[in-house]
């Protein structure tokens, strides 16, 4: 079988399409676009049974045996995470309908290699490859975040263009150190060498990429492009920022430090402290916040925080987590963002406090926001209780410092939620608010997040399943034995 | 411009072509390919909008065609490489002598291609930065 | 207070940059590479496998093409993106 990398080339061949699609009219650019999400999807969730009854799918690209042509692996985490985040960006795109108005072409051209970089990213199990893809997203996102070309969206894009680029150079930097050592590019060729080698270099070559990929999701001590450039961006692309491109650092972190090279003890007390720093840092900075994607944008720090906290733990639930958190926060701020992107676009301002005459409540938009607030900060019955749960767990039973610091970064995540939510919802008593009618094309989105998190949070055995067997797809042995055959 | 420099262009244009084509279409044989050919072609263009005026090379070549030469480019390249490349290397290779012009498998395909791909997109980009 | 802030950052550089060339000291010599990797592979079958008599270009176009592909998708994105910044409309299309 060589067709595995189909997700990746639908999505490919959709944004090569969309400008031909535009030839005459713009009319079928939607059509286009959630066509090729469809199939993408679809293909994504059709690949679900042969992983689970395998472990592992690998495809070589071009037919070349391992190490000397590119593997595409498909395991549990990948492919969960690609079903994940094609969902948010259909989403998201549904949401765009009637957002977007002009530019059509190129935006949702944009989309489509912002989720092209993603599954590349997630689907390879090639470090160049990976690079490759990551800049494939980095550049499609550096250029949305300038869409509305206003003062300080253009602004906030040459901020993450340049601390971006910085990123994506020491990615490369690294990369180009672990090929003049080991002298391979495969990541299971790459695990076999790294055991036998004690060359200071690959120790820097990981602190490299790592940084780069901390870089890329914003955690604390490099977080200063990411609150702008979520600012600026459309709606529908912040929730894609958020949803989609900032998890891909995470898990670049988590597919080299577990299954490539070896999780020592001075990697995950580094995970472990940004994370720390960047679940208080963020919280304590979104509960001062007067704009409300700023606010979200924050938020999003704060619970990639929890991520990596989770995830430098090491241990087996700490791990499970970790990485569902990754895919509830995902759906939880696609949730939000949207919701923030409606408000934005009927009150047609971001500051919370002007916000409150301009805006008529409106029970989907209300009761999503709600819900999406409660879930993020680990109510019960939503989908961010489990991985929280989980979260405390695992702290407590490593360090129970950590887990007063999650709990205190949660009761953080109430107050500035419920801020918020007071000051955009609850203080709009003016009358004569005019209430724009809501298209059906930006509530739909909202009523499926909404759903997805109550049944993920009502069944919560279902996520902690696929969790467990997402943390054992990085196994060290069963990956070279798969890739390595 | 001035009229010497206008007909010094029009002449050297097609050269320009030439030397890209060439690098291109002999990527699998000596040091070049796709992404220096495609500069090279580049750069005749970027000696055309200078010499002459850019709405004029642009009225001849335009946005949109730029735009839908790459991304039918794209779409092939996809093609060739993603699966015409893998299934049917070896049969296409015996065809061929090694060391002819008529050789290196679906090369010489991706390298034409690749090169349309980056004549377009540097042109597309000169023309943007041009005109603003 | 700034002064100070100063003379620390430069004090980081400086760190960093000794150590990153203290790895750096450590990487094989120039022209030496691990007989163990796939440069060896690429050189000695590259011309019988693939065909092409310039080794870069079998490299780039076949053995890993799927990166090549991922690279002009890159120039794709940056001229969708120069597009979408810089111009104000695509011509010859009604918006």
């Amino acid at each position: 079988m060589i067709f595995g990398f189909l997700p990746i080339a639908v999505m490919l061949a959709t944004t090569f399409l969309i400008p031909l699609v535009s030839l005459k009219t713009e009319k079928y650019i939607i059509h286009t676009t959630l066509a090729g999400l469809f199939l993408s999807l679809l293909l994504s969730i059709s690949m679900i049974p042969d992983v689970l009854s395998k472990g592992r799918v690998v495809y070589q690209m071009e037919g070349w045996k391992a190490p000397f042509g590119i593997s595409i692996v498909f395991d549990p985490l990948s492919v969960f995470l690609s079903v994940a985040f094609i969902f948010i960006v259909l989403l998201a795109v549904v949401f765009s309908h009637k957002y977007i108005k002009y530019k059509k072409t190129e935006y949702y051209s944009l989309v489509c290699l912002v989720l092209v970089g993603t599954l590349g990213v997630i689907n390879t199990g090639d470090i160049f490859n990976m690079f490759v893809y990551l800049e494939i997203l980095s550049v499609s996102s550096y250029a949305l975040t300038a869409f509305f070309k206003k003062k300080e969206s253009l602004e906030a894009a040459i901020k993450y263009l340049i601390i971006g680029s910085l990123a994506t150079s020491l990615v490369l930097l690294g990369i180009a150190f672990i090929y003049g050592v080991l002298g391979t590019l495969n990541m299971a060729d790459i695990a076999v060498k790294v055991s036998g080698t004690a060359n200071p270099v690959i120790g820097t070559a990981l602190a490299l990429i790592i940084t780069g990929m901390f870089i890329k999701s914003g955690l604390v001590p490099f977080h200063a492009w990411l609150p702008d450039a979520y600012q600026a961006s459309p709606s529908p692309v912040t929730s894609i920022f958020s949803g989609v491109t900032t998890n891909v650092g995470m898990y670049a972190v988590l597919r080299l430090v577990f299954t490539v090279f070896n999780p020592v003890s001075v990697l995950l007390w580094m995970l472990m402290i940004v994370g720390a720093i960047s679940m208080l840092g963020g919280a304590l900075l979104a509960l001062v916040q007067n704009s409300l994607k700023r606010l979200l944008a924050y938020s999003s720090i704060s619970q990639m925080g929890f991520v990596a906290v989770s995830v430098g733990l090491g241990t087996q639930t700490g791990l499970s987590g970790g990485v569902l958190h990754i895919i509830n926060h995902s759906i939880i701020k696609g949730l939000l963002f949207l919701c923030a992107g409606f408000i934005v676009y009927q009150a047609k301002t971001d500051n919370m406090h002007e916000i409150s005459g301009k805006f008529k409540f409106n029970p989907v938009i209300g009761y999503s926001f709600i819900i999406g607030a409660l879930s993020l900060v680990g109510v019960p019955l939503f989908n961010g209780f489990v991985s929280k749960w989980l979260i405390y767990v695992a702290t407590f039973q490593v360090s129970p410092v950590l887990t007063v610091l999650a709990l205190v970064s949660s009761a953080l995540t109430l107050a500035y939620m419920l801020r918020a939510f007071y000051l955009v919802f609850l203080c709009n008593a003016k009358p004569g608010a005019k209430q724009k009618k809501i298209p059906l094309s930006m509530q739909l989105p909202l009523i499926v997040l909404v759903g997805i998190i109550i049944l993920l949070g009502v069944f919560p055995g279902f996520s902690i399943d696929i969790s467990n067997l997402m943390v054992q797809s990085l196994n060290k042995q069963q990956y070279i034995g798969a890739v390595l055959t | 411009m001035d009229v010497i420099v206008k007909t010094i262009s029009r002449i050297l244009f097609p050269f320009i072509l030439l030397v890209g084509a060439f690098i291109a279409f002999h990527g699998h044989l000596t040091p070049g390919g796709a992404f220096p050919a495609g500069a090279v072609i580049a750069t005749g263009f970027a000696l055309l909008v200078l010499v002459f005026r850019e709405p004029d090379v642009e009225h001849k070549l335009t946005v949109s065609e730029l735009i839908d030469l790459k991304s039918v480019s794209g779409i092939f390249l996809m093609i060739l490489i993603l699966s015409v490349g893998s299934l049917f290397r070896k049969e296409l290779t015996e065809l061929q002598t090694p060391l002819k012009l008529w050789s290196g498998g679906f090369t010489l395909f991706s390298n034409v291609t690749g090169m349309f791909m980056v004549i377009t997109a540097i042109v597309l980009i000169l023309y943007s930065l041009v005109r603003e | 207070m700034k002064e100070k802030n100063r003379v620390f950052g430069k004090l980081v550089i400086i760190l960093l940059a000794c150590f990153m060339f203290w790895s750096v000291m450590h990487l094989p010599p120039f022209g030496v590479f691990s007989e163990k990797g796939v440069a060896m592979y690429y050189i000695q079958n590259g011309l019988e496998k693939t065909g092409s008599a310039n080794i870069v270009n079998s490299i780039v176009w076949d053995f890993r093409g799927y990166d090549t592909l991922g690279e002009e998708t890159v120039l794709f994105t940056a001229t969708i993106g120069v597009i979408l910044i810089i111009r104000r409309k695509l011509n010859g299309r009604n918006r």
